[in-house]
């Protein structure tokens, strides 16, 4: 069976869950040539996948930014430091 | 903070990356910031509290969660529609409201589900790596990561209201 023959076979049966799952894989792995081509085919003609995709897309961004806010030491804890690097020092 | 997710612990790492620091100043070649230099120790040191931590739980199954419930949420996620978000994503990630959604959405993740997340997605820190960290195996990890990605997806889709856009 010929590469093309079976990307087309993946494309037609691949299932929004799969294709979910691969989206996913595909933010942390190259994907192979047959997962590409039948996930790319997939979400070309798939809505529900489509928004699936820009979500995680917006979802990695937001994550890239620091979500934690600054977060700041208490008086205790800069005293007990400040201790601590003086006896080291 | 939200890796350790213990204030304690988190001020017991600021203070052995100060220490290191101090140790290791004449490795400091100023080929970067000092500020840089100082996550980087202290990057390591979360690390290093996680792997001791992690060793010290039981054995994980593929999460630290209950498989049958994940079944469950997994069959009802495939079964729904994704809203529709806002096409910039830039302008998304910074929006306020999305932001407190998020950080609300990964509280109730599993701790294990959400740490291999936030390692992974805020600290880019490769799978492989990961995988050593959590002590799983590719396959789990790929899964705990969909999981994550799926749950959060549909948390902020119920719990964040901000703006809609068309569809892709």
């Amino acid at each position: 069976m010929s590469k093309g023959f079976r990307a087309i076979i993946r494309i037609l049966s691949l299932r929004c869950g799969e294709a979910d799952q691969l989206m996913s894989d595909s933010l942390d792995r190259r994907l192979s040539w047959s997962e590409r081509t039948a996930l790319a085919g997939h979400v070309f003609a798939c809505r529900s996948c489509r928004r699936a995709r820009q979500q995680l897309q917006t979802l990695r961004q937001a994550m890239r930014h620091s979500l934690d806010g600054v977060e700041t030491l208490s008086t205790e804890a800069r005293d007990r430091m400040r201790a601590a690097l003086k006896k080291s020092c | 903070m939200a890796r350790l997710r213990d204030r304690d612990v988190a001020e017991d790492v600021v203070q052995e990356t100060f220490l290191a620091a101090l140790w290791a100043r004449d490795r400091f070649t100023g080929g970067s910031t000092e500020r840089t230099w100082l996550v980087g120790i202290l990057k390591n040191k979360v690390v290093d509290r996680i792997r001791r931590s992690v060793r010290d739980r039981p054995p994980p199954g593929v999460a630290d969660h209950d498989e049958a419930t994940a079944a469950v949420f997994d069959r009802e996620y495939r079964r729904s529609t994704p809203r529709v978000w806002p096409r910039d994503a830039d302008r998304v990630a910074d929006d306020r409201e999305f932001r407190a959604a998020l950080a609300r959405c990964l509280d109730r993740l599993p701790d294990r589900m959400g740490l291999a997340f936030r390692l992974r997605e805020a600290d880019g820190i490769e799978t492989d790596e990961i995988c050593n960290i959590l002590g799983v195996s590719a396959t789990n990890l790929a899964t705990l990561l969909y999981r994550a990605r799926a749950r959060l997806r549909q948390c902020l889709d119920r719990t964040w209201r901000g703006g809609s856009g068309s569809d892709p």
